[in-house]
């Protein structure tokens, strides 16, 4: 075989090898498996040469070449074995101390899994394009108006043309321009969005097909349906051949589904929603200044990219001298599996990917609640030392080592959590999964045969057997055997300062968690409460395409009994603005501008605070009349509104009335100036009908669709409620706090759990002193102060430390994508550390419950 | 030192390093047991018979070279001793003679 023919074998095996093979192996087993798969590939193929190393892998899990084990000292097996054994009657004898511990690493490790799953959609994105290194993107390189470069996934239409003559080897390309187009089949119209491509996208991009085939797109009169849409227009059909028109620029065409795509996988971060072949799209090959969203490349031969570099520069030149918005100074070419690990954003990306940093946020969580379990396990470890003390003197006196103890320990803990593991893999799957799954639009399934996901297991096992293991074998095995016996070995006395301070942190951060949580919550009701500055119900806005639609609709509508009122717009709040350009001190400055008709601010209940409204006599108001919100007044320091004329480039305004603010946009963002102009019935494109209160508004909107229909079957009915403009935004703000509410409650449960292990360790110590303090006649609420008293410090200390930096960490984070949100006062402050009291009372009582429970005669008595 | 009975795989195992004589070493062992007895071993399943016979002193290791399909990796040769030299002849000794009890089987 040449060597540069070599296929690499995947990563992942190996690095697995690495982990636990003894370090002396792996290079020698390495060599092997690589050239063993070298071997492999050729006499059997990759796909079964590629089995067959992981089989390889795994069966290097033998004794003599894991680490740490001493093939010398066989009894190295027996003593796992025996410690498996132990563990499970460690399990069976503590049910309720282990079911706690398994429960809370369960727990932690199933949303660990749920986040793994999020990350693996971020880092596998678009695994199941094939051949991604061949494809590559051409973007390039242009300044905006102040001079910036920045990256631009848009390229010129012609890039590609004039390149596919000169290749040679394999090649082919394909456009991908975004557009729209009004879809009708039989009573379906819908304006749905479409792709213009060239005939080989299909070719390049190895989307998979449930029906038809990839030469759908040779025909101009075929286009592909993504399974969305296609079961959008035909149900569960079948929809191969079936006929479709669409309305591009007006004109009717005829086209047939060639092929549809199977549903796209989690992790695409690349799709489609109708295949359109370019040739249908009436923008290109018209000049050379036309743009498309993104052009892709295929190829083998590394020497098209120096045809590529070649003929660029007459690219450049070729575009620039269209004169162009924004000038380009060059292309270069991105391979398409190198574009999700691309550190700089590509303006207008048709292959976006979620921000690495969410990648961070969800490694932190994981993290975060991996840390409050490991912390919490620590504490039950060593609750339940205290009853192996007598077993642990007994190792010790037969002749134990320390190091012998401290493998028992970690063994058993490591166990134990791959138990956890196990049942967070079942909690994640009938819990979890389900629970997220109806916060995203994202359909997470747990894929029991990825290799990846047992991987990801094993070593969260692992790692938080080891860390929550360590410091409890450590300090159990550090016991002196005769003191044990003389029982004059007191537990836990030395390094509960660091406990004190693990403690303190984990509460912080729950705190962290409750606030956020309180806070996001608070919010969502404040921004529903929140008044949008106009009377938004019963209100019926539909967008029409031209005059004539306009005029019969209106007419339609005003015939119907339950509207009330009818007003005309050819902007309105919330759909479309124009803008003018307001010149201050010679400088220019645009400002959102609405032309309605005279009605339209009573209609919509803006409030004139004011001036007066536009009168439709007036040829005046027609002219240079404008209504002004109070932002427009405040930015631009009007004084007078009569005496103070606005003025643009050609005209001058005058400002007949002021409304108070209202909100055009959604609450991320703040409310700036903006203007109403008299406008007419020639020019207003939209009809608004204010519907009766008693009216069923559902029946209304669909009459209408019904009447749309029949009056204009080619056009698809775009009518809605004013009502319904926000809810996109209302849903994306429910995700985070759906989250935060999961994690708080998760981190509740955790951190409740850790105190409880730690109280009750404290009890176990004192427990012949409580006793004697009963038997002398102590009251609980003394004997509560005495245990407690510690616990209460630290708990303090950490909320007055957590208060304020959650309060400055969730204002920060709020003020910066909301403009409008909720103030973070008492009513989120109280609710939080309500919260997180009852948590830490009802835990301490649990225990005290238990204190007072027990009868100090049976505590004393010598054991 | 382990006992010096050869279990059937580890007698296979010599034997193709036998034939391998001075060339003997992990990927070559794995692709000459494929190819000559058609079984498809485990490197795991190799690489413990190899530790084995080492220990048992039938084995001896010498570092080698590296080549470019083991990307870098040097190889880790396996030679037999005299003593390993002996347990295949013994084997070998062992089953024609068990074999030549046989009474239904002709010796052709």
């Amino acid at each position: 075989m040449k060597e540069n023919e070599l296929i690499d074998p995947p990563e992942w095996p190996f690095k697995l090898l690495r982990f636990f093979c003894k370090e002396e192996l792996v290079e020698q087993v390495e060599g092997d498996m690589m050239e063993t798969f070298d071997y492999r590939v050729e006499t059997l193929g990759l796909s079964k040469a590629k089995w067959l190393l992981y089989r390889d892998v795994f069966s290097m899990l033998r004794p003599f070449a894991i680490k740490g084990i001493n093939f010398k000292n066989s009894n190295n097996i027996t003593m796992l074995i025996n410690y498996f054994k132990l563990t499970i009657r460690g399990i069976k004898s503590n049910k309720v101390t282990s079911a706690i511990s398994i429960f809370g690493l369960a727990l932690a490790i199933s949303c660990c899994i749920v986040l793994f799953l999020f990350a693996q959609i971020i880092i596998n994105a678009n695994d199941f394009i094939e051949d991604a290194d061949q494809i590559h993107m051409v973007t390039s390189k242009a300044k905006n108006q102040s001079g910036d470069e920045f990256i631009w996934g848009k390229t010129p239409d012609f890039i590609g043309s004039d390149f596919e003559e000169q290749q040679d080897g394999p090649f082919m390309m394909t456009r991908y321009t975004k557009s729209s187009a009004v879809v009708r089949h039989g009573d379906i119209v819908i304006e749905e969005p479409i792709e213009y491509v060239s005939e080989d996208f299909l070719n390049i991009f190895s989307f998979e097909l449930t029906d038809g085939d990839k030469s759908a797109l040779e025909k101009p009169t075929q286009i592909v349906l993504s399974h969305k849409a296609a079961t959008k227009f035909f149900g569960e059909g079948y929809p191969l051949n079936k006929e479709l028109s669409l309305i591009i620029n007006g004109e009717n065409v005829p086209v047939t589904v060639g092929a549809v795509a199977a549903k796209f996988p989690n992790n695409t971060y690349f799709d489609f929603n109708i295949l359109v072949n370019e040739k249908l799209n009436p923008t290109t090959e018209s000049n050379a200044g036309s743009m498309t969203n993104a052009t892709f490349f295929k190829f083998k031969n590394p020497s098209i990219k120096d045809q590529f570099e070649s003929s660029q520069k007459n690219w450049v030149a070729m575009y620039n001298a269209t004169d162009p918005k924004y000038k380009i100074s060059g292309f270069s070419l991105i391979a398409f599996d190198e574009i999700k690990n691309t550190p700089y954003n590509i303006a207008g990306n048709v292959v976006g990917r979620e921000n690495i940093s969410t990648l961070y946020g969800i490694i932190f969580f994981g993290g975060l609640l991996l840390f409050i379990a490991c912390f919490n396990y620590i504490n039950i470890a060593l609750v339940s030392a205290t009853k192996r003390l007598k077993e642990i003197g007994m190792r010790k006196s037969l002749g134990a080592t320390k190091s012998q103890l401290i493998n028992q320990f970690l063994s058993e803990n490591i166990f134990l959590c791959i138990f956890s593991a196990l049942a967070g893999l079942i909690i994640a799957q009938i819990a979890l999964i389900p629970i997220f799954n109806s916060f995203f639009p994202l359909d997470f399934t747990i894929d029991f045969t990825s290799l990846q996901l047992w991987i990801f297991l094993f070593v969260t096992a692992l790692f938080t057997g080891l860390i929550s293991g360590l410091y409890p074998a450590f300090y159990v095995s550090s016991f002196n055997a005769n003191e044990i016996f003389k029982g004059s070995e007191k537990l836990g006395s030395n390094k509960n300062v660091i406990f004190k301070i693990f403690l303190g942190i984990q509460f912080g951060f729950t705190f962290l968690i409750i606030f956020s949580g309180i806070a996001f919550i608070n919010n969502s009701h404040f921004q529903k409460e929140l008044s949008w500055g106009y009377d938004n119900s019963n209100l019926m806005v539909i967008p029409t395409s031209n005059k004539s639609q306009f005029l019969a609709f209106k007419d339609k509508v005003s015939q119907y009994p339950e509207v009330k009122n009818i007003a005309t717009a050819a902007g309105h709040v919330g759909n479309k603005a124009s803008s003018i350009d307001i010149v201050v001190n010679d400088e220019k400055s645009p400002v959102l501008t609405y032309d309605v008709s005279a009605n339209y601010i009573d209609l919509m209940e803006l409030e004139l605070i004011e001036g007066r409204n536009f009168d439709q006599n007036k040829a005046s108001d027609f002219d240079n009349g404008l209504i002004v919100n109070e932002s427009f007044i405040k930015k631009y320091m009007i004084a007078n509104i009569e005496n103070d004329p606005v003025i643009t480039a050609d005209k001058r305004y005058r400002i007949l009335g002021v409304v108070e603010d209202f909100h055009y946009d959604n609450f991320y963002f703040p409310i700036d100036a903006a203007v109403f102009r008299l406008s007419s019935d020639t020019t207003n494109t939209m009809i608004l009908a204010k519907i009766e209160g008693t009216a069923d508004l559902a029946e209304t909107r669909y009459k209408m669709s019904k009447d749309w229909v029949s009056l204009f079957p080619d056009y698809p009915f775009n009518g809605y409620l004013q009502s319904e403009i926000f809810d996109d935004y209302y849903r994306q703000m429910s995700i985070p706090t759906n989250i935060l509410i999961l994690f708080a409650t998760i981190s509740i449960i955790l951190s409740s759990i850790g105190l409880y292990g730690l109280v009750s360790l404290a009890l176990a110590k004192k427990m012949k002193e409580i006793s004697i303090r009963k038997v002398m006649g102590a009251t609980m609420k003394h004997i509560t102060i005495i245990t407690n008293k510690p616990y209460l410090i630290i708990l303090s200390v950490s909320l007055i430390l957590a208060l304020p930096v959650s309060h400055m960490l969730v204002d920060g984070y709020l003020d910066q994508v909301n403009a409008f949100h909720v103030p973070i006062d008492l009513r989120v402050i109280l609710p939080s550390i309500l919260l997180i009291t009852l948590a830490i009372f009802s835990t301490i009582g649990l225990n005290l419950l238990k204190v007072a429970k027990s009868r100090p005669a049976e505590n004393l008595k010598e054991r | 030192m382990k006992g010096t009975n050869l279990g059937e795989f580890e007698e296979l195992i010599l034997l193709v390093i036998g034939v391998l004589d001075t060339n003997a070493y992990g990927a070559a062992i794995i692709s000459q047991l494929e190819e000559q007895t058609d079984r498809k071993p485990s490197v795991g399943a190799v690489h413990s018979s190899l530790n084995r016979l080492v220990e048992k002193g039938y084995l001896k290791s010498r570092t080698g070279e590296s080549t470019a399909s083991r990307r870098g990796r040097r190889k880790i040769y396996y030679d037999l001793t005299a003593a390993g030299q002996n347990a295949l002849i013994k084997t070998r000794e062992m089953r024609n003679y068990l074999f030549s009890l046989i009474p239904n089987i002709s010796a052709e």
